[in-house]
């Protein structure tokens, strides 16, 4: 058998031999197993980053000797372990004749087959990485995969590609800018024609024709009018022109002067005479002689080119093919105005673009929701775009969004984006998205297109500057746990949908920042766990389709409308809520059948942390409360249980979930406690599935009766020493906690030093 | 056969019990060791009797299709009177008892005269059971007919030949087990006529020894079982087997080695550090497939010094040596009983046996999940 070379050989084979920490606990973990056997120890520098490789032999467990799949019961693994601890290791199968499988990272450039062991990405999974457990997904890969159970139907998935009278579409603000006398002329976007309609779109910006329309506003002298007075719309310009004469206001002038002003001296081609829209600003009074109240414009079609009106008003010549500007002595004679009886008009429709305070307006928006504030939005997937979009469209909020992520083909199946935004960042193209909804451009949405808390401190502190709010939509753990650390950043929150698709999850941090999203994680698991929605709802779907090569690269089996309806619920439940100071948990389960929405609003208590070995132990105020309940109602006797939970290696905090009931065949006295079996394991892999995995046994509490202290006796240390022993085994930590009438305790045993793993 | 056999090896200490559990339900014993101070849970060998009754209640079952007792030592049939229900006699009936089928037993246990030294008990009742079977004419296998055998018949009221049918010899297929109806088959290897009419010691040389055929959808898997035996034994079955050209019958996938890890199933010298097989035991190492595994049933073996200087068995030596032709060979590893999946809480080591060839069943469960499969050391104020 012949493998490749990776790396370069280094000269201990011990742990001393490794720079790295977590090169040395892998190759400890790996001595300490059975199913490694350390071949040696090697170091590959490239050009950006050292790793330190174990080249072992892993023996699994569950491997037929003879497979189909080619997987042999001793396999030769590089375990590649970047010094930079960001960065996750790397497993490679070096046989050289390693079977080609599913389940393996694109890697064609790579010593070695690269086993794809995760399916999340590894800001998720140091999480819960240890060593140990790292050691165990190795086997589990082989295995798996040499009874075929890795595999997965890779089923591509199906791609999903994606005019009357005229009107004049103003652009946003027009109005007040022109009564300033900053607009004179306006550009033409588009011109849009139906059979008997068409639409024209302008936009600022002076210029030349668009389409053969150029727009000359008229206007700020206009004498004003009264509010209430029709006046007949004249058809012919001469009409015109006499109508607002008799209002003192000479449209004749001022055509004249708009024409003069956007005719150079480079002329006017006869071949290139565009029609004239005029725009007529006219000021509405409630009363004669009062002060306006608004102005209305009305937008006026003209039959014939510019060069040729301004030659029927006077003001220029044509030369040799090109219209000019006529020089005129003194005031010069006013060309008769019989001659503008020829020129026909017509009346435009006039629409603005609309404003966002008009968005707000028309979306309900209810002003205490402070609609102007600056947030912050990471995560601008399916759900993340949907919400965006629809906060864009409400005009809620000034946002910025944060991704690093870009558009993959299959995201446009449930993404704002379209097939022309493939290959582009997703904030750009969300961005681009929703910068276009309203030509109201004052307030753009700004982009960070990087990972959230990749960010260097200065970049941050400025990106969360001056914001309110924070919403997490990234469906990840490690967004909102990062943020959780986080001091000087506003009031967070985090939305998610589960897998299934069948309910969706909000988790909002208090105003004041008291209870932050990890311990709401945290909170929402133990009403996952406690409550009757929990039964199904992390559920994974049997189901799914692959949207890519790779293996994290399977989708769920979701509408785009399943995630519009969490989105549109979402979205109003945020801007809701975020006016409401506490923090708060909320389940949505919506009943695919009927339509129906059911929610579990979940009260949010506080939670005490100890600082214990290294770790922050933070256990919610329920699960205190539950185990001072069932210390009391034992009494005199003592009480326990397994204690539900969760650790996180990254930032070292261990969350204290649950507690379960001790099992009947306990042994409870008024001097001790003997946690019995009963029924323990069944409820252990109920936590598990409930929390899909999420949650687990995490150690044991008990009470101590009346007149004793939380502190463990020798028997308690004893426990606390074999339950660490037991759990070292996966590199997890172990909880005692003792709970006396006064006071409760928390006790580590870990192997590890806390923070080992940390950056 | 379309579905998988088990192989089960049970953590008994430095003893034997193992069990072939057959895809159609067919079950065998071999060897059993229950010491009683298992029973407390207070040391890591297992309550054979509580678990295998266990196994049996789940199946339904009251009955065994076969108990091979491999040699009447103690480590391999200790608390075994017990547990099975004997025919001779009715104080060994009834009770929960476990009926065998069919007992197998090598012709030394019928001739062996013991002396009740004390640890010879059991070995004595076996031997009135299986004298009492092979009057009644059923229920039993005596493996070789040496002479002496054939002296004890002339003791009794029936002849050799009115037994042949229940006589096996080295070399051939045990009746009552075929690869087409039950997806194995039982190739005798020991013991050898030689070894018991030349021995004074009748015991180990005249242990069962056999290649276990099983066959999953036409895929060929070989268990070499061999009970506690020495390297001139094995020796003889490796000369023996290769000079009649049924080398197929040393190949293994599976091995249960002998006597707990001594080194003198390997050959003569401990070694220093590894103990060096003999030429023809060597041969028989080389014969194991890619993917092999061995299995050590035994306390956990040590590799430090003192480990080395050991003087019973398990030797660390035999151990080295086995790694070594299994790393060779690219197989899987050699299991002691006793450390698996740990030594404080070993379980029984299971092999599931199918199409795809041996398969060591994933023996360690998640760290949570053993701790709270046990009752919790005390806690309390004490």
């Amino acid at each position: 058998m012949t493998f490749w070379d990776i790396g370069e050989p280094v000269g201990a084979l011990g742990p001393q031999g490794m720079v790295s920490l977590r090169g040395r606990t892998v190759l400890q973990a790996c001595i300490n197993r059975r199913d490694f056997e350390v071949v040696e120890i090697r170091r590959i520098q490239q050009a950006d980053s050292a790793s330190e490789i174990i080249i072992a032999e892993c023996i699994a467990d569950g491997i037929p000797s003879r497979n189909q799949f080619g997987i042999h019961v001793r396999e030769r693994i590089a375990i590649v372990i970047p010094v930079d601890m960001t960065r996750p290791p790397d497993v490679r199968a070096i046989r050289k004749d390693f079977p080609v499988l599913a389940h393996l990272n694109h890697s064609p450039n790579l010593t070695g087959k690269s086993l794809c062991l995760y399916f999340e990405a590894w800001s998720t999974t140091r999480r819960s990485w240890t060593p140990e457990k790292f050691l165990s997904r190795i086997t589990w890969w082989l295995s798996k995969s040499a009874s075929g159970a890795l595999h997965r139907d890779d089923q591509p998935v199906e791609q999903i590609y994606y005019r009357g009278e005229t009107e004049v579409v103003l652009p946003h603000g027009f109005t007040a800018r022109a009564l300033r006398g900053e607009i004179t002329s306006l550009s033409v976007a588009r011109v849009v024609e139906r059979p008997n309609a068409s639409m024209i779109v302008t936009k600022y910006a002076a210029g030349g024709a668009v389409q053969g329309v150029r727009i000359v506003v008229l206007g700020v002298s206009l004498a004003p009018i009264v509010h209430g007075a029709i006046l007949d719309f004249p058809t012919d310009l001469a009409a015109l022109d006499e109508q607002w004469a008799a209002r003192g206001s000479s449209i004749a002038d001022l055509l004249r002067r708009q024409i003069l002003e956007s005719v150079t001296s480079e002329g006017i081609a006869e071949t290139a005479d565009p029609t004239v829209i005029a725009l007529l600003l006219v000021p509405v009074c409630r009363t004669q002689g009062g002060d306006p109240e608004r102005v209305e414009i009305r937008g006026v079609g003209i039959s014939l080119g510019l060069g040729v009106l301004g030659q029927k008003l006077g003001c220029l010549v044509k030369s040799q093919g090109k219209f000019f500007q006529k020089v005129l002595l003194g005031d010069g004679p006013k060309e008769p105005p019989t001659d503008l009886r020829d020129v026909q008009i017509c009346l435009l429709e006039v629409t603005h673009s609309v404003s966002k305070t008009f968005a707000r307006e028309t979306s309900k928006i209810d002003e205490a929701t402070l609609p102007n504030d600056r947030r912050v939005l990471a995560g601008v997937g399916s759900l993340g775009s949907a919400l965006a979009e629809i906060w864009s469209r409400e005009a809620w909020g000034e946002w910025t969004l944060v991704d690093h992520d870009y558009i993959r083909p299959h995201n446009t199946i449930r993404h704002i984006a379209g097939h022309d935004a493939i290959g582009y960042q997703k904030v750009r193209v969300v961005k681009s998205k929703l910068d276009a909804i309203y030509a109201d451009d004052t307030r753009q949405i700004s982009i960070v297109p990087q990972r959230l808390f990749s960010l260097d401190d200065a970049l941050s502190s400025s990106l969360f500057s001056g914001t309110t709010l924070f919403v997490d939509a990234t469906t990840t753990l490690d967004v909102p746990r990062d943020y959780s650390l986080k001091d000087d950043v506003p009031r967070g929150c985090s939305v998610f949908f589960v897998p299934s698709g069948d309910a969706c999850v909000l988790l909002m941090e208090d105003a004041s920042r008291r209870v932050r999203l990890d311990l709401l994680e945290a909170r929402y698991y133990a009403a996952v766990l406690q409550r009757a929605f929990g039964d199904n709802h992390l559920k994974r779907p049997n189901q799914h389709v692959s949207v890519g090569a790779g293996c994290r690269e399977i989708s769920f089996q979701i509408g785009y409308g399943t995630v519009l309806r969490h989105a549109s619920l979402l979205s109003q439940q945020v801007r809701l809520r975020s006016t409401d100071s506490h923090a708060q948990v909320c389940v949505w389960t919506i009943d695919e059948a009927s339509g129906q929405v059911r929610v579990d609003s979940i009260h949010v208590g506080g939670y005490t942390s100890y600082a214990c070995g290294g770790w922050t132990v933070l256990v919610l105020d329920e699960a205190a409360s539950k185990m001072r309940r069932l210390r009391s109602e034992s009494l005199p006797n003592e009480t326990g249980g397994a204690v539900v939970g969760y650790a996180d290696h990254v930032s070292n905090r261990l969350f204290v979930v649950d507690v379960l009931d001790a099992p009947p065949d306990s042994t409870a006295t008024p001097t001790g406690f003997v946690r019995g079996t009963d029924g323990l394991a069944q409820a252990l892999k109920d936590v598990e599935q409930r929390t899909a995995g999420q949650v687990g046994f995490i150690g044991e509490w008990h009470s101590h009766p009346m007149g004793y202290s939380a502190r463990p006796s020798t028997d308690d240390i004893y426990l606390l020493s074999a339950l660490g022993e037991a759990l070292a085994t996966e590199g997890e930590p172990a909880l005692m906690i003792i709970v006396s009438e006064s006071e409760m305790r928390t006790y580590l045993a870990s192997k590890r030093p806390a923070g080992e793993f940390q950056q | 056969m379309t579905s998988d056999h088990t192989v089960t090896f049970y953590p008994v200490g430095n003893g034997d019990s193992s069990q072939i559990l057959l895809a159609n339900g067919r079950r065998l014993i071999f060897d059993f060791r229950h010491t009683g101070k298992a029973e407390g849970e207070e040391v890591p060998e297992i309550d054979l009797v509580k678990h295998l009754r266990g196994e049996l209640q789940d199946a339904g079952a009251d009955e065994i299709d076969v108990l091979a007792l491999t040699h009447g030592d103690a480590d391999h049939i200790s608390g075994s009177t017990d547990f099975f229900e004997l025919r001779h006699a009715l104080k060994y009936q009834g009770a929960n008892r476990i009926k065998v089928k069919e007992l197998w037993v090598p012709a030394a246990m019928i001739l062996e005269e013991c002396s009740l030294d004390g640890r010879g008990d059991e070995v004595i009742i076996w031997r009135q059971e299986a004298r009492h079977r092979l009057r009644e004419g059923h229920g039993i296998r005596v493996f070789s007919r040496p002479d002496k055998l054939k002296s004890w018949f002339d003791g009794e009221s029936f002849s050799i030949e009115s037994r042949k049918h229940l006589i096996s010899d080295a070399g051939t297929i045990v009746p009552g087990f075929d690869l087409n109806t039950d997806g194995v088959e039982f190739f005798c290897h020991s013991p050898f006529v030689k070894h018991v009419d030349d021995g004074d010691d009748l015991r180990n040389p005249c242990s069962l020894i056999f290649n276990v055929r099983f066959e999953v959808n036409g895929q060929t898997t070989d268990f070499l079982a061999v009970g506690d035996t020495e390297y001139e034994i094995l020796q003889d079955i490796v000369e023996t087997t290769e000079f009649h050209g049924r080398t197929d019958r040393l190949e293994w996938d599976l091995f249960n080695i002998p006597h707990h890890c001594s080194y003198k199933a390997l050959g003569p010298e401990k070694g220093d550090r590894t103990t060096a097989p003999t030429p023809p035991v060597e041969r028989l190492l080389n014969r194991a497939r890619v993917g092999a595994s061995i299995v050590c049933s035994s306390k956990p073996i040590d590799n430090d010094d003192n480990a080395y200087s050991q003087v019973q068995p398990p030797h660390v030596q035999a151990k080295n040596c086995y790694d070594k032709y299994l790393r060779e060979r690219y197989g899987a590893r050699v299991y002691v009983t006793m450390e698996e999946p740990d030594r404080l809480h070993p379980k029984p080591l299971v092999f599931s046996i199918g199409s795809g060839g041996v398969t060591r069943v994933a023996g360690s469960a998640s760290a949570a999940s053993s701790w709270v499969s046990r009752e919790a050391p005390r806690a309390g104020k004490r």
